[in-house]
This record gives C-alpha cells, sequence and structure tokens, in this order.
C-alpha cells in the first residue's frame, strides 16, 4: 500500500480509504493542499429549522481555525473581512484542538510574508502580468463561516461530484465560440433545474444544489492569490476558484458578421497571463481568445505524467514517443473548470472542437438524465440554427449562478436573462438597452454596497429601469424563460425547441419520444415536478425520526436512499418526481 | 375606355393574373420571432408573407412583373442564403411539402397536376438546381378531416367546412368555378357540355371517389421519382383506409406518411396507431409535422393583397367578357422547404412560396342564359 504524503492524509472528515492510492489522484490532492498553502475549507450555510441549533458550531471541525475557502472575495475594502481572518488565524495558531500541523502551516504563511515556503514554481524572471481588462470590481455576496457545515478536504470536489457532462462537437471554432457564448447563461439555470444535492454532511443545507462547494473544495489559490496577504511573488489576486463560472465570453470570431456581442459583456474582473497573452496574439489569434487561454496560464498544473510531455529521458532507456503535447494541454485545460468549457481538437483523437457543458446534476433516474441531455444537446442545435443570442452580461451571469443554488430555486427565484432572444445578431436590438427588475427582495443581493447600483449597471447603455416589455434583459423565473411569459413577452426556450423539432423532420417514433422529454423538462420547469432537492428536502422533513433539527441521521439516510433506489428501479412510484 | 365587346365563342383570357411570392429565410428573419411561441404554422406563413410583402413593395421594390405570363413575382429580397455557413460541409438535405388548397382543382374538380410543377419549379428556383429529397404533398380536403374520425362517408361534411370557411370570405359573389366545396355547385365537364353536379357526395362510395381525385398528382409525383427529382414522395393526413386504396388504386406507394402532431400533449397518440402499423408493414416511413389543416385561407390572402395593394402592381387592365367578372386572387398552393444538415441536426434554410391567381368567375349578375361554352377554371 501506496504510503500516502501527510498532507493528503490530513482531514478528519473523511477516511483515508475514501482516496484511490493512484499517483492521479493523490497527486492532485496534494498538489492542491500544497498550493494554497493550507487544506482547502469549504463552508456549506446549514438550513435553519425550527429546532436546529443557532448558532450552529460544526461538530468536526472547528470554525476559528479557518481560512476559509471562499469562492468569491470582494475587493472593496479588501481588508476589512480577510483581516479579520487573517487576525482570527494569527491568534488561534496553535490553540484549537487537534489541528496544530494546519495552524503552523498557517502561521508560516502569515508570519513569513516573503517566504515562497508551499508556493508553487512561480514567473523565474517574475514579469508583471497584466490583471483585468475592465476597471469594475465584482460584488458578491460574501459567505461568511457562521452556521455552516464545514468540509475539510479537495476529495468533496475532485471527481465533478454528480454532476454530468454534455460534449458537444463544434464544426469548426466559430460555431464552437458561439456554442460556448450562448450556453454560458443558461447554466445557471439548469443548475437550479437539476438540484440534487441539499444534504452535506449530514445535516439539510441552505443550498441546493453542489456547485459552489465542488468549487471551493479544489480551490487551490495561495493566500496571495485571495488577496488575504499582499501580493509578493503571485501573479495577482484572483477572484474566483480554479473551478468555476466563466469569467469571460470568446464572442464571434474575427471572420463572422455577428453583431451581437459588445465588449462590455465581459464586465468582470479576472486575470490573465500577459506572457501567454502576447504569445498567441503575436500569432494571430483574437484578442478574446488569447484571453481566455492566458487565463488558463495562471493557475498550476499539479502533476503531468512523463509521456504526455514528452519527456525525453525514459527510465528504460528505450526510445521516447514523440507526443505534441495534445492530451498534456486537455489534462492541463481540465485543470480549470468553468461552466461550459471550450477543447480544441486533437488530431491524434480526430476530435474537433468541442464544448463542454457541466451544469447538470445528476438525476435519480436514467429517463430524467437522458431528457436534460436531450434538452441542451436541442438548445444548442436551436442556437445555432436559429442564430439565437442569449448574451448576459458576465456580472449578471454570476449573480444567477449564486441565486441558483438557493433552496427551491427553480420556483422562487429570479434570473437575470435575455428578453428577445432573436435579435442582435445584425447588431440592431428591438429593445431598449435596459434591465426592468421586479421589486422582489428575495432576489436581491444584502451584501452590495448601497452606494453602487449604478455602478454595477454601468452598461453600455445608460440604463434606467426598463418597462418590462422592451427590456433588453429581465428577471424572469424558470418557468418563464423556459416556458414563455405573455406579459413579457419572452418567447420560452422551450417553444423554440419545440417548434424547430417537427423542421428536423424525424421518424415519428424518434419525435414523439423527445417530445415526451422535453415534457418532462417542461413540467419541472413550471413546478409542476418538484425537483430531486426538494423531493430529499421532503422526505427527511416527513420522516419520523426527523426532529426539525437539520440534522440527518443515518437511518433517515438509509431510508432515504433504500426509497431512491426503489423509485429508480421501479418499485415504487413517484408521481411528484417524475410525472 | 370602350369596353370590348367580346364574343361568345371568344376564349377568355387564358392567363390570369398570378403572383408567386417567395419567403425570406425563416431560421434567420425576423418573423420568426413571432411565431415560435408554439402557434400555428399558418400564422407564421402569414407573418411572413407579410414581411417579404412589405419588403419588396414597400420598403424598397423588389418585384418582378411579367406581361407574358402576368405573372407577378414577388421574390426573396435577400436571397436564399444558408445560415449556417460551415466550410466544407456539402451534405444538405432538402425536403419540400407542397400543400394543395382547395382551389387548386382543374376543371374535373380534381387536384391539378400543373400546381405541383409550379411548385417544384418555384423551389427550384428558389434555392438553385438542388436535387429534393423529399417531397410531401399534402391536400387540403384530406388534411382538413378530423384525424382518424372520419371516414370516407362524412367527408362530405368535411368538405363543406373549408367551403364555408370560403364562404365568409370577402368572395361570396359569384361563385368560383374552381372549389369543390359547396354543395350543389354546377361544375361545367368540358368534354361533355352538360352540367353535372359534383358537390353532393353519394354515401357509400365516397372514399373511392375521393381518392380517386388524387391519383393524376399522386402518379406526377411518381413521375418526379422516377425520373430523379425526388427521392422520397409521401402525404399527408390521410388516414389508413385512405391510405390503403392511394396504392391499391394507383400501385404507387409513398415513402413517407405524415401525420399531424399535436404540440401539446405528446402523450396523445391514440389516433394513429393503425396507420402507424400499417405504414410498418408496408415499409413506409411515418413522419410527424405540426402544420394547420388550412394553411393559408383565402382570407388570409386577401387582407395581405388588400394591405400590400397587390392588384395595383399589374399594370394590364385586363377585362373579363361578358358574362364573366374578374375573380379575387386565390391562394392556389403553398410550398414549404426546408434545407437541412441531418446528420448534424441543423436546419440551414427553411421557408415558404405562395401562389395565388385569380380566374374568370361566373357573373351572378349574368344576363345571358346557361352558360354553354368552355369555361375553365383553375387554368394556367
Amino acid at each position: 500500500m501506496l504510503a500516502l504524503p501527510s498532507d493528503v492524509s490530513h482531514h478528519l472528515v473523511l477516511s483515508e480509504n475514501c482516496l484511490n492510492p493512484m499517483p492521479p489522484f493523490t497527486l492532485e490532492i496534494a498538489g492542491i493542499v500544497d498550493r494554497r498553502g493550507i487544506v482547502p475549507y469549504t463552508a456549506v450555510p446549514v438550513f435553519r429549522d425550527t429546532n436546529t441549533e443557532w448558532p450552529f458550531a460544526d461538530k468536526d471541525l472547528s470554525a476559528d481555525t479557518l481560512d476559509f475557502g471562499i469562492l468569491q472575495s470582494t475587493m472593496n475594502g479588501s481588508g476589512s473581512n480577510h483581516n479579520s481572518g487573517t487576525n482570527s488565524v494569527v491568534h488561534s495558531a496553535g490553540t484549537s484542538p487537534g489541528f496544530a500541523a494546519a495552524c503552523n502551516t498557517n502561521s508560516t504563511i502569515v508570519l513569513n510574508h516573503n517566504s515562497i515556503g508551499s508556493a508553487p514554481i512561480r514567473d523565474p524572471e517574475g514579469r508583471p502580468y497584466a490583471v483585468t481588462p475592465s476597471p469594475r470590481p465584482l460584488l458578491f455576496e460574501m459567505p461568511s463561516n457562521k452556521n455552516c457545515v464545514l468540509l475539510d478536504s479537495p476529495l468533496f470536489g475532485i471527481g465533478s461530484g454528480g454532476v454530468l457532462r454534455v460534449t458537444l462537437c463544434a464544426a469548426d471554432l466559430d460555431e464552437a465560440r458561439t456554442l460556448y457564448d450562448h450556453l454560458a447563461p443558461i447554466c445557471a439555470i439548469m443548475t437550479a433545474l437539476t438540484a440534487a444535492t441539499p444534504i452535506v454532511k449530514g445535516h439539510l443545507t441552505g443550498r441546493d444544489c453542489y456547485w459552489d462547494v465542488q468549487c471551493s473544495a479544489v480551490d487551490d489559490r495561495s493566500a496571495q492569490e485571495r488577496g488575504i496577504v499582499p501580493l509578493t511573488t503571485a501573479k495577482g489576486t484572483l477572484l474566483k476558484s480554479r473551478f468555476g463560472s466563466i469569467d469571460t465570453y470568446l464572442g464571434p470570431g474575427p471572420t463572422s458578421d455577428d453583431m451581437s456581442f459588445h465588449p462590455e459583456f465581459n464586465d468582470c474582473q479576472y486575470t490573465y497571463d500577459s506572457n501567454s497573452y502576447w504569445k498567441m496574439k503575436n500569432g494571430g489569434v483574437d484578442h478574446l481568445l488569447s484571453q481566455h487561454v492566458a487565463r488558463l496560464f495562471i493557475r498550476d498544473l499539479h502533476y503531468a505524467s512523463t509521456k504526455m510531455v514528452g519527456d525525453t529521458a525514459n527510465a528504460a532507456g528505450t526510445k521516447p514517443r514523440k507526443t505534441d503535447g495534445q492530451e498534456h494541454f486537455k489534462r492541463f485545460l481540465g485543470c480549470n473548470r468553468q461552466n461550459v468549457c471550450l477543447y480544441p481538437p486533437n488530431t491524434r483523437a480526430g476530435s474537433g472542437w468541442e464544448i463542454e457543458f457541466m451544469s447538470l446534476e445528476v438525476q435519480l433516474t436514467d429517463a430524467e438524465n437522458a431528457a436534460f441531455i436531450t434538452f441542451i444537446v436541442l438548445l444548442s442545435r436551436v442556437i445555432i440554427s436559429y442564430r439565437l443570442n442569449l448574451y448576459l452580461p458576465i456580472s449578471l451571469m454570476d449573480q444567477n449562478m449564486s441565486r441558483a443554488q438557493k433552496i427551491n430555486a427553480t420556483k422562487d427565484q429570479l434570473f437575470f436573462f435575455r428578453r428577445d432572444l432573436f435579435s442582435g445578431r445584425d447588431g440592431k436590438s428591438s429593445s431598449s438597452g435596459r434591465i426592468s427588475r421586479r421589486g422582489n427582495g428575495n432576489s436581491r443581493h444584502s451584501a452590495h454596497s448601497p452606494g453602487s447600483p449604478g455602478d454595477r449597471e454601468a452598461f453600455h447603455r445608460p440604463l434606467s429601469n426598463g418597462s418590462p416589455d422592451t427590456a433588453e434583459y429581465v428577471e424572469l423565473t424558470v418557468d418563464e424563460i423556459l416556458n414563455g411569459s405573455k406579459k413579457y413577452r419572452v418567447t420560452g426556450i422551450l417553444n423554440i425547441i419545440m417548434s424547430f423539432l417537427p423542421t428536423m423532420r424525424l421518424e415519428y417514433d424518434v419525435e414523439q419520444e423527445l417530445r415526451r422529454q422535453l415534457w418532462l423538462v417542461k413540467k419541472r420547469a413550471s413546478g409542476r415536478l418538484c425537483t430531486l432537492a426538494a423531493w430529499m428536502r421532503n422526505f427527511v422533513q416527513n420522516h419520523p425520526e426527523y426532529r426539525h433539527d437539520s440534522v440527518v441521521s443515518p437511518s433517515i439516510n438509509y431510508d432515504m436512499l433504500r426509497t431512491m433506489s426503489d423509485i429508480e428501479e421501479g418499485r415504487v412510484k413517484a408521481p411528484e418526481l417524475l410525472g | 375606355m370602350t369596353r370590348r365587346r367580346q364574343e361568345i365563342t371568344e376564349k377568355v383570357p387564358t392567363t390570369p393574373r398570378k403572383v408567386v411570392v417567395y419567403t425570406d429565410n425563416l431560421m434567420t428573419s425576423n418573423s420568426a420571432r413571432n411565431t415560435v411561441t408554439g402557434e400555428s404554422s399558418s400564422k407564421e406563413l402569414a407573418n411572413s408573407l407579410a414581411e417579404t410583402l412589405n419588403t419588396a413593395l414597400v420598403i424598397s421594390t423588389s418585384f418582378r412583373f411579367d406581361p407574358e405570363l402576368n405573372t407577378l413575382e414577388i421574390l426573396d429580397p435577400y436571397n436564399p442564403r444558408n445560415n449556417i455557413q460551415v466550410k466544407g460541409i456539402t451534405d444538405y438535405k432538402v425536403s419540400v411539402k407542397v400543400f394543395m388548397l382547395p382551389t387548386a382543382v382543374d376543371v374535373k374538380n380534381r387536384p391539378s397536376t400543373v400546381y405541383v410543377k409550379q411548385a417544384m419549379a418555384s423551389v427550384q428556383r428558389q434555392l438553385g438546381a438542388v436535387k429534393i429529397d423529399e417531397l410531401v404533398v399534402s391536400f387540403a380536403e384530406i388534411s382538413a378531416q378530423t384525424p382518424g374520425g372520419l371516414n370516407g362517408s362524412s367527408s362530405a361534411a368535411s368538405l363543406i367546412r373549408p367551403g364555408t370557411a370560403q364562404a365568409d370570405s370577402l368572395l361570396d359573389q359569384g361563385r368560383p368555378l374552381g372549389s369543390p366545396g359547396q354543395a350543389g355547385i354546377s361544375t361545367i365537364d368540358d368534354a361533355n357540355n352538360d352540367t353535372s353536379t359534383t358537390g353532393s357526395r353519394t354515401s357509400n362510395d365516397d372514399s373511392e371517389s375521393d381518392m380517386s381525385r388524387y391519383l393524376k398528382v399522386w402518379r406526377l409525383l411518381n413521375r418526379f421519382k422516377r425520373s430523379g427529382d425526388a427521392s422520397k414522395i409521401g402525404i399527408s393526413d390521410v388516414t389508413k383506409s385512405q391510405l390503403e386504396q392511394l396504392c391499391q388504386q394507383s400501385e404507387i406507394k409513398p415513402d413517407i406518411v405524415q401525420i399531424r402532431l399535436n404540440l401539446n400533449d405528446p402523450s396523445d397518440q391514440s389516433l394513429d396507431d393503425e396507420l402507424r402499423a400499417y405504414a410498418k408493414e408496408q415499409g413506409i416511413s411515418v413522419s410527424a409535422h405540426a402544420d394547420e389543416p388550412v394553411i393559408l385561407s383565402d382570407r388570409t390572402f386577401q387582407m395581405l393583397a388588400s394591405d400590400f395593394k397587390i392588384n395595383e402592381r399589374f399594370p394590364t387592365t385586363e377585362v373579363a367578357p361578358q358574362g364573366y367578372k374578374m375573380d379575387f386572387m386565390r391562394p392556389r398552393w403553398v410550398a414549404n422547404y426546408t434545407v437541412m444538415q441531418t446528420k448534424r441536426g441543423l436546419v440551414a434554410n427553411r421557408g415558404y412560396i405562395a401562389m395565388a391567381s385569380s380566374d374568370c368567375v361566373l357573373d351572378p349578375n349574368r344576363i345571358s342564359p346557361r352558360p354553354k361554352y368552355s369555361m375553365f377554371g383553375g387554368f394556367l
């Protein structure tokens, strides 16, 4: 049995047996912990039920020692929150039980600002890295550590737990860019629609989806990159973990006549590697694509097999296999994962430009999974065939993503979305360039600083609150987005797909089957069928042993899993879930 | 201008006014926006026709008038452009569906093959000389039946339905010669020179006479298939018995049968099981469509014509001979073409072509006694 490096075995919540001892996995986990400096902690807010112990303290881990593995950080007044975090780390170093090793690592970083320590390899020449194209900072909800369930290992995120990955093949780069851009705004909607993870570590949580947990569990940004500690050797502050939602649109290619993209859509801060950027730009790649790829080079790969890199040294002394690094690059791309990912062609494997759609959570039955996959595939066909325009400013998209993970997002939350999907390609838009907001308190973030609503909305046209049926972007429920709404003059996406279907001239049986699948998606969107997360919550809360304290005991867990298995195999009917 | 006195034996204008309207590529045009909310394809057609007419006649003039053929052609202003420009992909599949409206009949009150030929020619004109992979024809009278509900015997009732729709349209003056729907209408049989009534159907051999009406067109389709112009031919909205008869009477089996799909309820498929089973045995592939029974009604076309002043575009003044008057333009056929990349499931180009013409009709206020001379309905 391989002896695991100490960093890897250093978590209290999971047993060592969870980790596959093969090098790719151990190296990955070790690498994440190593680069970050400490084990990435994830905090998942607990659902407050009637008898929940409040304030809630996780029994296994203590919040004090955490340098929290938060996903996003505010840049405004970055001192305040982080300083408190840093302070608490310093103060409690050595005082919390059982965390001696972690704290020592912490204090190393805190006290020795200039030491490289366990920091990864940096550019030896220390070249400055260009920061963001857009000066405006991003405001996010800052998850606090209070009343959270704590997870302390990258294992909770690696392996893309519970996510369906749909890979679509594009005919060429332009089509791939189109798909990348227009599938991104849908990610939040699909996350909400397929929500399936309300229970984490034995507690009901305040979220229905796994996306944030997954992203922060593999967060390998060092302390400097997270902005906690002043920048010395790091390339720049990074706002997001290496798994996250997309930072920038690719835009249409330079030869395309598509005019629906405006550079102001990319209104979020992100950092990219200027070295790589200039290399690509000088090689003839256009600006946005160069930036996109250069963004990847901010991160570090945790391991690479010599075979893939084409290392000439070989233990056996035989002639090394020549490789042009394609697999290596693909692995490198896989380290950075966003909502939608673009993969370049691999001439050896014969694949073309591919787009991976990552935001679907796994559902209970094969039929449901198939239905959602069908939906995404048909949506991509419709986007290309009708040349739909779904562009949304990135800041709005990120807000959507955080709204999508709240409890019952399908029914309760409003999402920003483009109202008129057909216009804009020829540069003209039939809408005023405004956002129509609904005065709904739930959908507002409380953490937004009061002085900046105008700031956030400074889109490329002067904004005021537009009227709902002419505004460019509106806040809609999932039902309205997918099924249409006369009031807001929104053509629902499902309606577009359903009317597109007969023009494909399919066989009758095939078309019937596809319609049935789309029907399932439609009912989920309209709320007639509940999401898996809602079903699970319902099950737990109606279970006789549940004491309304957000604790899911092993026996409740067992009953739930057994029921789910019965549903999957058809022994038990679940009409509220499957229709 | 003095009215020319025409002898009764003189021929009436043999080339009535024709209008052919081509719509823009529906995948990229603005009219797509208004019509994909699950509404009917007839609305889509009306909207896209309106848009083309608007662009061609009002905004910028892009129509052609051919005095020889007395045709006004309103072309797609942007020229057909496939919206999926991917270099190197050339395997497109073209699928055409021709809707024969109730007025597309010849003297014997049968759907006329001339119209089908016209439709094919127009499609070729629009798309270039492409090979048509699927050619499906839809007869308005058949499509108007409730799917699966009516058998042949009540087809009279069903045939009256499109007739009554026409009855409350704007043109209820004069009885148009071509329309079959109204019971008791007199049609002149040119061969025998006597009147016979066609509208009243006997209840027993209806289905038989029904399908035999369509034989001519069906045989034409088969000729297309044999000559290679169309790879597969099909028919839409027939019931099982009608399909059987068609196969037996003409000994030509269709390759495709289309069934109307109810967009709103996918679980409702009980109606056509018989048909599907039969088709499966015969090796006919079954596909679905969501087109309305009446894709372009006379009234809709009249409204379009008057909104966009089509009549004003015909520079010639035609004079109907005595006893006749010029009818309003009626739509005769509509063709729907779709160009798609089947392997990738993408639709590159989709549009409609509609043709309408007017002919001379019996003037109800005529003074002269029963007409004895050849009158044609629905000629070119």
